[in-house]
């Protein structure tokens, strides 16, 4: 075991991903998210690796694109506003399967909003951003040990099902300082990679439903485009090919699926009632859980919050016949709307809200609880 | 259970964030569990700011302190704006320059003036008051503390820092 | 262009192309075919990136690795490739509205870092794909279908637009002058730093059948007549600038090391 160390989220987050492997930042400048781009740009060239601030956070998307068709392991980090300029080429990304890990930190919006105050209003948009069906992976961290360790994670999934993968924080968890242990032993995973150079067909998938990746100037040669596009790579009209590519890339995340949900059940032993929340608001759950005592309450954290981990709180709902539930967050109700959808009808499902650009406080949430 | 909230305030540029990131720091070299937190405007000079420090032998979940056991100020307007986060039982110490009105029991020293006019050194202000602060609540080691400021100030400033730290632990018996 | 050269350095599977019959874009990519064939450039170390349009499909015909994009943001992706890796021969194929309009950002700040990309604007003063409207190279007056009664905006020119913006090496040609553009091509690939090339090519289907030049040969002969070597109040043609300034990515490596600490 290592060191114990005063973290902040932001720097958790460089030094997860340094250690996943990235080699590449691209990024423009945006509060609460800064510290990121900061910290790249320190770190990276010591580990022969680039920084660049591009011009904007669409070009900062593109350029990590294109690094991470070179082979190298790519990320860009932004908020609010810059979520929303990213996402033509997040789908991009969803569209040619190339790996990459975008970082949200949620703040106050719409618009400019909040830019200081945290929020967790991107639930739907780190789902639906970009136009189009899509597939996508979002890990949303609680604390700081968590966005060390989740950064890795979404490097691996991004590698190894070639996605994108969101990664989003929030102002409390990004800024705040905790102290971390940082264990010695983390599972890095790579991608795929062809087997030989003859007949490369860049989008032709294994079983796995993911086609090996090649990278530039290797001799490959092949075609990538946004359009839809067959095994070659190249674009095609035909409305037989648009459909395999499109059940192709959601049955690549379908096939793994239970491979990629995180979640945490919190004293969920004995509980009728449960909670579930996610980022900085399920620590802030875990304080009542602790302060009220009472085991007929219990937590539930999705990390990755799509895809839900709706097996999972199914059978736990079945289980315990879960008779009432809350979800607190800091917006006007989006993940509530996936946890109507998972339940349907089977329990009580209440929304605790916060959009203030302040963190919900317990005994907020406890009034909640005991007005029932 | 140890749980100890802290609330440093005062202006920006005071380096509020700097004395919270050095005391965040020396209790993990404690061994203890720790939170810091910043609250801070867009404006990086002026206004009121503050850190929050919570330091605690268990794991801490709810990240902001709610009731400071010790709060800390060093500008008037910090002082009006976070007081409310203590109570009757909290240490409450401030600069000599603030008007604390009816509040009763703050421990008031001539922080500033110190920094200015003894050690001619007006940013050490943030290390006299933790300084202060641990002479007053021995809640970190002299070790650790002495680590964190290394750890935090360029290499040129320790010395100077270090010593503003050991001024303002000291300062208490010389008021 | 020269017939080897098809077989060469096309994939011929993905051939017929797209370009309606007198689109200037097959001489303008045969000219750009040519100089690479004349290069010393590895060929497997060649990339090819174009953004959204008609002129941004070339990437798709040419046998090297290509990157297809999104609108405008040829450029962007571009500055991630050759920064990640720097041993790439990185061209560009864009046009006038994914190049100056949607994409105008990325062509000046790829300018101002001089970094070292071969831009290739296939300037036909028009946006071909979605149905002729006008862009920023459309000339003043003329007619397009989101400006019938004629164009009132004014026009770039790329030209002074890049090499203010501080391209290090800036050429216009024709595909009418096709010897003369394989030549200021192959300038732009001998440049260690940002070089770009204004091609300008016609479009007789959009551009010519609205504006009085609705026959092939009618554009190729005003490319002719309207355009100059010298400065005699035609557009000129030829390299602007070609000059030695720092670049990004070779600045930029000099940074990198193998320091830092594996445990992060």
């Amino acid at each position: 075991m290592g060191e114990a160390l005063l973290m902040q989220g932001n720097e958790a987050c460089v030094r997860g991903a340094i250690r996943a492997g990235m080699r590449f930042f691209a990024g423009y400048p945006i509060t609460p998210s800064t510290e990121i781009a900061e910290l790249a740009s320190l770190m990276l060239p010591k580990y022969n690796g680039k920084f660049i601030q591009m011009e904007d956070e669409i070009s900062s998307m593109a350029a990590v694109i294109g690094a991470s068709l070179c082979g190298l392991k790519a990320m860009t980090a932004t908020s609010g506003p810059g979520f929303s300029l990213k996402q033509e080429n997040i789908g991009y990304a969803s569209m040619t399967e190339i790996p990459c890990v975008v970082v949200d930190v949620m703040r106050g919006g719409p618009s400019t909003g909040l830019p200081t105050c945290v929020s967790q209003g991107d639930v739907m948009q780190s789902r639906w951003g970009t136009h189009g069906d899509h597939p996508v992976i979002v890990i949303a961290p609680s604390t700081v040990k968590d966005i060390y360790y989740m950064t890795i994670k979404a490097f691996n999934y991004s590698e190894r099902y070639r996605i994108p993968v969101i990664l989003l924080l929030d102002e409390v968890n990004a800024h705040m300082r905790e102290s971390v242990v940082i264990e010695n032993d983390v599972e890095i995973w790579d991608r795929k990679r062809p087997l030989t150079r003859e007949n490369h067909k860049p989008y032709a998938a294994d079983e796995d439903g993911v086609p090996p990746m090649g990278e530039f100037g290797k001799g490959y040669r092949f075609h990538v485009t946004g359009l839809v596009h067959d095994e070659t790579g190249h674009p095609t009209n035909s409305s037989e090919e648009a459909e395999k590519l499109i059940r192709r890339l959601h049955y690549k995340l379908e096939k793994s699926r239970d491979d990629i949900v995180i979640y945490e059940k919190f004293k969920t032993e004995r509980c009728r009632t449960l909670i579930i929340a996610f980022g900085s608001v399920a620590r802030v759950c875990k304080d009542v859980i602790c302060q009220i005592n009472d085991d007929s309450i219990g937590l539930f954290i999705p990390y990755t919050i799509w895809p839900f981990p709706d097996k999972e709180l199914l059978s736990l709902i079945q289980k315990n016949r879960i008779e009432r539930i809350y979800v607190p967050e800091l917006n006007t109700g989006q993940m509530i709307l996936e946890v109507q959808r998972i339940v349907f009808g089977r329990c009580e499902v209440l929304g605790i809200n916060k959009y203030s650009g302040e963190l919900i406080t317990p005994t907020e949430i406890i009034k909640c609880l005991r007005r029932g | 259970m140890f749980k100890k909230q802290v609330i440093i305030g005062g202006t920006g540029g005071q380096g509020i964030m700097l004395a919270g990131i050095i005391i965040g720091e020396a209790a993990v070299y404690d061994g203890y569990h720790v939170i810091q937190c910043q609250n801070y405007g867009p404006e990086s000079r002026g206004g009121a700011s503050r850190s929050d420090i919570i330091i605690s032998d268990s794991e801490i979940y709810y990240p902001k302190v709610q009731k400071a056991d010790i709060f800390v100020s060093l500008s008037q307007e910090a002082f009006n704006r976070y007081l409310k986060y203590s109570d009757a039982s909290s240490i409450i110490i401030v600069d000599k320059s603030i008007d604390v009105g009816n509040v009763a029991g703050c421990k008031s020293y001539g922080m500033i003036e110190y920094a200015y006019k003894v050690l001619n050194r007006p940013m050490t202000i943030n290390m006299i008051a933790i300084g202060i602060m641990n002479s007053l609540t021995g809640i970190l080691s002299q070790e650790g503390i002495r680590k964190a400021i290394e750890k935090n100030v360029p290499p040129n400033t320790f010395d100077v820092n270090y010593s503003a730290y050991n001024a303002g632990y000291s300062l208490l018996k010389s008021l | 262009m020269r017939i080897e050269l098809l077989n060469k350095y096309f994939k011929m599977d993905q051939l017929p192309h797209i370009w309606c019959p007198g689109c200037g874009n097959g001489i303008a990519l045969g000219a750009a075919v040519e100089a690479i064939d004349n290069s010393t450039m590895d060929k497997d170390k060649i990339c090819i990136v174009s953004g959204i349009g008609c002129s941004s499909r070339a990437s798709g015909y040419l046998n090297f690795d290509s990157l297809h994009t999104t609108h405008g943001r040829a450029i962007a992706f571009a500055t991630g490739i050759k920064l990640a890796n720097p041993e790439l021969n990185v061209i560009v194929i864009t046009g006038d509205g994914d190049c100056t309009a949607i994409g105008g950002n990325h062509l000046i700040h790829g300018c101002r870092r001089n970094i070292d990309i071969n831009v290739l604007v296939f300037n036909n003063n028009i946006y071909g794909m979605t149905g002729g409207q006008y862009s920023p190279t459309t000339p003043r007056n003329a007619r397009t279908s989101t400006s019938r009664q004629g164009t009132v905006e004014r026009q770039f020119d790329i030209c002074k637009l890049s090499e203010n913006a501080g391209a290090t090496y800036v050429a216009r040609g024709t595909v009418f002058h096709y010897k003369h553009l394989i030549g200021l091509i192959e300038g732009a690939f001998k440049n260690k730093g940002f070089s770009i090339v204004e091609i300008l090519t016609p479009c007789p289907i959009q551009f010519g059948r609205r504006n009085k030049t609705p026959e092939p040969a009618d554009m190729m002969r005003l490319l002719k007549n309207s355009t100059s070597f010298s400065d005699d109040g035609k557009t000129k043609i030829g390299v602007f600038r070609d000059e030695k300034e720092p670049e990004f990515v070779s600045e930029y490596i000099k940074l990198l090391s193998n320091e830092g600490d594996i445990s992060v």
